[in-house]
């Protein structure tokens, strides 16, 4: 959407198949919950180190399209498979 | 993919997802990171005071907020629990952090503002024709090198 207006972007994904349809021109794959995209409330480590390692790939020579899993695992509960699970989803889904 | 559609679509019957044949082009940074100056859209629908806040009906909202680095932030966004980004908006709005990380020299400089998109949109049409382009213009119009895309 923004790199057609000549803009260098990289953008954060949590769940890899959706990054795979939309095609960003760089992804960073991070595993966590729906709305704690860069972790826990006030873990600002965690924060600075999701960011700064996803605008480093940003200087690297990834084809358009890459999607770099940076291994970031939410492991404080399980809140993520929660969100993503399809059992608890109604039948109808 | 299976698991994140149905997860959305309890909430948002109606929504379709977007599928891109072809990545988007990517255009190189052009100066290393200490020297860059970074930018930041946020899909978590983030606006501050004097703003209307973002639509969570199940039409969507493809409208675009700019965002002041240092002011209180607020949240409104049908498909997370935005409790945690009142308590920490820099869970999905990194502006301290980048504010810091420029402090550090780790980047050149943050951008003069931030820009926030309310991350359900059902009919992307509006989001590509009008939205998109006009967040690109400021974007361009505050000289940034390098955009940080951040979801919720």
């Amino acid at each position: 959407m923004l790199d057609e207006h000549g803009l260098a972007t990289v953008s954060i994904t949590q769940v890899r198949e959706v990054a795979a349809q939309l095609l960003p021109s760089l992804a960073c794959l991070v595993e966590t919950p729906f709305g704690l995209t860069l972790g826990a409330v006030g873990d600002h480590d965690a924060h600075a180190r999701i960011v700064v390692r996803t605008l480093r790939e940003a200087e690297r020579p990834h084809p358009p399209g890459t999607i770099v899993d940076l291994g970031e695992r939410w492991t404080l509960d399980d809140e993520r498979e929660r969100q993503l699970a399809v059992e608890d989803l109604p039948p109808d889904a | 993919m299976r698991r994140e559609q149905l997860h959305v679509r309890t909430f948002f019957p109606s929504f379709e997802w977007a599928s891109e044949q072809a990545p988007s082009p990517r255009n190189p940074l052009r100066m290393g990171l200490a020297q860059a100056r970074v930018g930041l859209v946020s899909t978590a629908g983030g606006y501050v005071r004097g703003q209307p806040r973002f639509s969570v009906a199940d039409e969507g909202d493809a409208s675009f907020r700019a965002v002041a680095w240092d002011e209180p932030v607020r949240f409104a966004h049908g498909g997370y629990d935005t409790r945690r980004a009142y308590r920490d908006p820099e869970v999905v709005l990194p502006r301290r952090t980048l504010a810091a990380l420029a402090a550090e020299g780790v980047i050149g400089a943050t951008a003069p503002r931030a820009f926030s998109l309310m991350g359900y949109i059902p009919d992307p049409e509006p989001l590509l024709a009008e939205t998109g382009p006009r967040v690109a213009a400021e974007l361009l119009a505050d000289a940034v090198d390098l955009v940080l895309l951040v979801p919720a």
